[in-house]
């Protein structure tokens, strides 16, 4: 487009153009217009994000040994605060400003002592952006320095200084106070949570032995505190307090002594199948890793392939090999690091991108593991097994979609696979996801029943029975069938009689019941019409079905659904929408269609938390949440907490249909 | 504008249709090393990846500059007019013909889970088409020209 590069300049426009027409905006101008940039969010999550960033101070004046206390207090009105009895931020007038410097730490981005080599050697805060931050996104925030016995105190509001620095007359104390009421025109929710800020307080104890917290909540009256002297250690019996563990002693390994880079890991396997690996740099979570926990991971699924392979445990035949997934299942591991220059991804802090901190921790790790488990037969054996039986179930999940299909139009199930899978689940059913046994909805189902009070039901894969259980009371004999012998038993102490059987061969006469009841397994049977014409058959002229399905909320997340339930579940065969479901039930025969629809939130932790579901398949579920198309969250609700873990609100239908007379 | 063969057309929407599906690759790739803690390997997969969409997006450049037998036109690369109405007849090719037609072959082929994934494809094409549509109806009305009309779809099912 060459003629346009000849055209003359614009002109000037009315008013003209000079100095004062330019607009500067100041640092912190920045952060309230662009406040995700800072903070990562302007959600629950980036609001707590200002109370670690003020934390992140503290412990730093802790590390260098100036601080033992930290204090952090919600107050009725909304108001958070943080106060440490450290140096304090110093008051005197900084040469180049011509202000007091804390006043310049707290009105400008990228100040303060860590961009000073000499003041913190391995310093959390984040490189001098966070407590401007703090002070641009308060709708007010009170700054309290005590200092060689005098109290000064400056007040703020939307980071604009409102008084100057005020000395407040002789004080025995010291420290940094700093009082601030979050801004509501920034953030979605102001309202702290106890329970986020608990968690953290407690990670900075385990991780700071000496350091005393105090979490004071005005707004319930309850004080609580933090210090602890176990390390990683001790964070580590914490977090598997609750868990079956695979060897009674956790490895730790600790590498100190080199000033670059120092790290104290501590890590134990437990019969769980979520991992659960806090990881922290200079005493800042990782949420998402980096190359300190990859090295940990590699290092570990190094020592235990080459354990297993010196130990003939591995089939050479299909050259199994243990990969870095695999050591994941029920690991729970600590590893807290701590660097000079640390390098992470984004402002936020989520993930260490150091190669170099990885090949440390990769190498030390590699050494103290492989020593333990030469020293230790019986952890070598306990570990390599369980790593074994990881990498074994990845290869059946993988499997059970594949042996279950029906080979073209002729039905050949292989019922072991569900067999299998429930069998293993039933040992803790109730506790694998929360509608199960969620009242509720097992209210929908029985609000639906319109039979008499002598009718016979049947409970079609019946399961623990909890189903046809909520009909008590409005039935006269309750009947269950399921194929797995340990759903059979769980299911006797619900229902009147539990029979084994398939849903393809229903072992009833024709007509032989008033009511059939099922929930949420039909999406998991190929050929579906077939089950669904054999309930037909087994009700009487008359009789009523009544059905539960989770549906996707519209087309545009149901294929996002499909991705997250078939990882989830490797026996899916189906993700029904609504139509397509009541085609399939009207399809078969059944009229008077009615439907009723329950929102249930169910924690996506704990439902993937199951044999089924591989630890790469987990991984990838979360990522499918964090990831979501804005065309799935403008119809799907989910919500993913501070924590990283996720709440997803499921959409059922529940069915009442008829066999016509 | 740019001239360019038909061949040398041809074999840049290939190019282009090839750097798309490798972009694509690449950010699978990346999840599958992110979640194998190979982080470099995750970072480089990313990385490329956004190499091989700004290529892409040049490949289409020169698509929609060049007047070699109107390619732009022909590629419903242009103005966003243009660029509505050909997305509308391939959303509505993918819902009318593709997906219903891979969805018969899985079930052909016994595959009900695959079969069930590509019907979802059908129901979220099926909804695309509708939103373009109806963003292609918006801006022909404000624009208030009709002229292009022709070049809006009344149907691709063959």
């Amino acid at each position: 487009m060459s003629e346009n590069l000849s055209a003359p300049a614009p002109p000037a426009a009315a008013g003209g153009y000079d100095a004062a027409s330019i607009v500067v905006f100041s640092g912190l101008q920045a952060v309230r217009r662009n406040p995700s940039m800072y903070i990562g969010s302007t959600t629950a999550e980036g609001l707590h994000h200002l109370v670690l960033e003020l934390l992140d101070n503290a412990v730093d004046e802790h590390k260098a040994g100036h601080c033992s206390t930290v204090t952090v207090t919600l107050r009725e009105d909304g108001a958070c605060v943080v106060a440490d009895d450290g140096r304090g931020i110093p008051v005197g007038v900084h040469p180049e400003a011509g202000r007091p410097a804390c006043e310049v730490v707290l009105t400008t981005l990228h100040s303060g002592g860590k961009f000073t080599a000499g003041t913190y050697v391995h310093s959390a805060g984040l490189h001098g952006v966070g407590l401007s931050c703090v002070n641009a996104l308060a709708q007010w925030l009170r700054l309290d320095v005590r200092q060689d016995g005098v109290h000064h105190s400056q007040e703020y509001a939307r980071g604009e200084p409102r008084t100057p620095l005020t000395a407040q007359g002789p004080t025995d104390g010291r420290g940094t106070t700093i009082t601030f009421l979050p801004d509501p025109d920034i953030f979605d929710t102001v309202d702290f949570s106890a329970k986020v800020l608990g968690e953290r307080l407690q990670e900075i104890a385990f991780l700071h032995p000496g350091l005393d917290l105090r979490l004071e909540d005005e707004r319930t009256g309850s004080v609580t505190r933090y210090a602890f002297t176990s390390g990683v250690r001790g964070f580590l019996d914490h977090l598997n307090a609750k868990a079956a563990t695979v060897h009674p002693e956790p490895v730790v390994v600790t590498l100190s002594g080199d000033d670059t880079v120092s790290f104290d890991l501590a890590f134990q396997w437990t019969e769980g199948y979520t991992e659960e690996v806090r990881s922290f740099v200079n005493g800042v979570r990782t949420d998402q890793g980096g190359s300190h926990v990859d090295g940990m991971r590699a290092a570990l699924s190094e020592v235990i392939n080459r354990y297993a392979a010196a130990h003939n445990l591995l089939d050479s035949r299909t050259a199994e090999r243990i990969t870095t997934v695999d050591v994941l299942e029920g690991l729970t591991a600590v590893v807290s690091l701590r660097m000079a220059a640390p390098r992470f991804d984004g402002q936020t802090k989520k993930r260490l991108t150091n190669t170099d901190a990885g090949r440390v921790v990769h190498k030390a790790v590699t050494e103290e593991f492989t020593r333990r488990i030469n020293s230790d037969d019986l952890l070598a054996q306990q570990v390599t097994h369980r790593v074994l039986d990881a990498a074994r179930a990845r290869l059946a999940a993988r499997l059970a979609g594949r042996t279950a299909r029906h080979q073209r139009k002729q039905l050949d199930i292989d019922y072991g696979a569900y067999r299998r899978q429930f069998g293993i689940r039933s040992k803790d059913w109730h506790e694998s996801c929360s509608w199960l046994t969620d009242e509720e909805l097992l209210a929908k189902h029985a609000e639906l029943c319109q039979v008499g009070e002598d009718a016979r039901m049947l409970d079609v894969c019946c399961g623990s029975g909890v189903v046809g259980g909520s009909f008590r009371g409005r039935v006269k004999e309750m009947i269950g069938l399921d194929l797995t012998p340990e759903m059979v038993e769980l299911a006797s102490t619900r229902l009147d009689r539990v029979d084994r059987g398939t849903v393809y061969d229903l072992p009833y006469e024709d007509g032989s019941f008033d009511l059939v009841v099922t929930r949420e397994v039909l999406h998991l049977l190929p050929q579906p019409e077939r089950p669904v014409s054999e309930i037909f058959r087994v009700l009487r002229p008359g009789g009523q079905f009544i059905v539960g399905q989770i549906v996707p909320y519209s087309d545009a997340d149901a294929f996002w659904m499909y991705r997250v339930f078939k990882k989830k579940q490797p026996l899916l065969h189906q993700m029904f929408r609504e139509e397509e479901f009541r085609a399939l039930l009207t399809g078969a025969g059944f009229t008077d269609v009615t439907v009723t629809e329950h929102l249930l939130w169910e924690s996506i932790d704990l439902w993937i938390d199951t044999h089924e579901t591989t630890p790469a398949h987990r991984r990838e579920i979360q990522q499918l949440f964090y990831d979501a198309p804005p065309e799935v969250r403008a119809v799907h609700p989910f919500e993913v907490l501070p924590d990283g873990s996720i709440r997803d609100q499921w959409r059922w239908c529940v069915y009442s249909l008829r066999k016509p007379l | 504008m740019t001239h360019i063969s038909d061949r040398l057309a041809a074999d840049l929407r290939a190019a282009l249709a090839a750097e798309a599906a490798s972009a694509v690759r690449y950010t699978y790739f990346a999840h599958t090393a992110e979640i194998e803690g190979h982080s470099e390997v995750a970072r480089l997969f990313g990385e490329l990846a956004d190499s091989l969409v700004c290529a892409a997006h040049g490949h289409l450049d020169v698509l929609r500059d060049t007047d070699s037998e109107n390619a732009g036109r022909q590629d419903g690369v242009g103005d966003s007019r243009l660029n509505l109405a050909s997305s509308v007849v391939a959303a509505l090719h993918d819902a009318g013909d593709l997906y219903p037609r891979l969805t018969s072959a899985a079930l052909e082929e016994g595959q009900a889970d695959t079969a069930s994934w590509l019907s979802t494809l059908t129901a979220l094409k099926k909804g695309h088409t509708a939103r373009l549509q109806a963003a292609l109806d918006d801006l022909t009305r404000t624009s208030g020209e009709q002229h292009d009309a022709a070049l809006i779809p009344g149907g691709a099912d063959e």
